[in-house]
């Protein structure tokens, strides 16, 4: 991962139409987005398919974007991310395979690691879209409060709730299974 | 029990951040799609303000409801013979087209009626060209007035309603004498056209005027003498 100061400098660069400059962004940040899409999706196409859908928003829109200094550029990508997700689970009909989503470890690179914590993606699954975005972005992406909540739009104050609701939520699926 | 609670949520969070990973995916595709896509898409030029874009949406809406209204407004001076005459019938007919009471409906007609009148006295000092199309507007309104003025009336009689039948007739009583006067005008207008087709149009108008302040006559006697079956007149 590249330091967030190259990063906006990299931005500045592909601010002026250098096309290369943007291509240096997607390398730096296409896994985490993908990782992000795909435990949602959990559709290999369909989740290319939105990677190529956010980086090119990105792209369309990078005018747009103003570094902010409580938000990296990647919570302006993730925040495109999010909506290109809702997006999608609000206009496309399922296509997934009951098959694939019960097995995420079939497209980790570890999967055994997601074979041992298969039922914690079990579980998550079963929970609202807004709470495993709120989980993910946390605690797996490792973002800030604050960020979560540039990218979700909501308050601060909301996404502690929000999260403290997820994790409750979670923790009685699990005890369920 | 609060320490307990805490300690299951960061054993949660604990697992979810060691329950991932990344998942397997071709970068190199996806670039090459998205960089075949960007040569040809160019970015958004920069956005301004979205209140600038709901300013400039206000802007443009209040422009146009003051140019329709403006529009209107203008055309609503309008008389037979002008570019614009239609539209101020459209405006009158909209007006007529609202749900109101027979009273109120008649006094509308009334006004329509004096709008064309005013239009003949007009052409009636200076000749022209709007002669025929004034004259013609005015027998038509004055047909239209006449016919739903007494239809209305004879509904609220039949209802017992004779108060607001009577200042339907008071309308009524006023239409034709405006008319009579009109008469003299249109006959006027007449005498002094040359051409022999316009001569017979604006006769066959003034007939129809006549019929009309007859009708209107009629209506207003029989209200005055109820039970005379003879006089009585369905339109």
């Amino acid at each position: 991962m590249i330091e967030e100061i190259d990063v906006q400098n990299l931005v500045r660069r592909a601010q002026d139409g250098e096309q290369e400059a943007f291509g240096l962004i997607y390398d730096n940040y296409a896994q985490p987005i993908y990782n992000f899409l795909m435990s949602k999706v959990r559709h290999r196409e369909v989740c290319e398919d939105l990677v190529h859908t956010v980086f090119l928003k990105a792209w369309m829109n990078l005018k747009s974007y103003q570094p902010r200094p409580s938000a990296k550029f990647s919570t302006w990508l993730y925040q495109i991310a999010n909506y290109t997700l809702i997006d999608h689970w609000r206009t496309k009909k399922p296509t997934v395979e009951l098959d694939d989503v019960e097995n995420l470890a079939a497209f980790a690179v570890d999967p055994a690691h997601y074979e041992e914590y298969s039922y914690l993606w079990q579980a998550i699954r079963q929970l609202p879209l807004n709470y495993q975005t709120v989980l993910d972005l946390r605690f797996k992406q490792d973002l800030s409060v604050e960020e979560t909540a540039h990218i979700m739009r909501k308050t601060s104050v909301g996404i502690r709730v929000l999260q403290h609701r997820a994790l409750k939520a979670l923790k009685n699926k699990l005890v369920e299974s | 029990m609060k320490w307990l609670k805490s300690k299951t949520e960061q054993g949660l969070t604990k697992l979810l951040k060691h329950g991932s990973g990344d998942f397997r995916f071709d970068p190199k595709n996806i670039r090459h799609r998205l960089m075949a896509s960007i040569e040809q898409t160019k970015p958004h030029p920069i956005k301004h303000f979205r209140l600038n874009r709901v300013f400039k949406f206000s802007a443009s809406f209040a422009g146009f409801v003051l140019i329709v209204s403006a529009t209107f407004a203008f055309a609503s001076n309008q008389v037979p013979g002008d570019k614009l005459f239609a539209l101020n019938k459209a405006g009158e007919s909209v007006i007529l087209s609202l749900p109101m009471p027979a009273e109120q409906r008649a006094q509308v007609r009334d006004y329509i009626v004096d709008q064309r009148f005013e239009a003949l006295d007009a052409v009636n000092l200076a000749p022209g060209t709007k002669s025929l199309e004034t004259i013609k507007e005015s027998d038509e309104s004055l047909m239209r007035a006449v016919q739903e003025i007494s239809k209305n009336k004879q509904k609220l009689e039949a209802k017992g309603k004779t108060k607001q039948a009577a200042k339907l007739e008071v309308i009524l009583d006023n239409l034709q004498k405006k008319a009579a006067d009109r008469e003299k005008i249109i006959q006027k207008l007449e005498d002094e056209t040359e051409d022999e087709e316009t001569k017979a149009r604006i006769h066959q108008h003034l007939e129809q005027i006549k019929n009309s302040r007859e009708k209107a006559r009629l209506e207003i006697k029989r209200f005055q003498n109820p039970e005379s079956e003879s006089d009585q007149i369905l339109f």
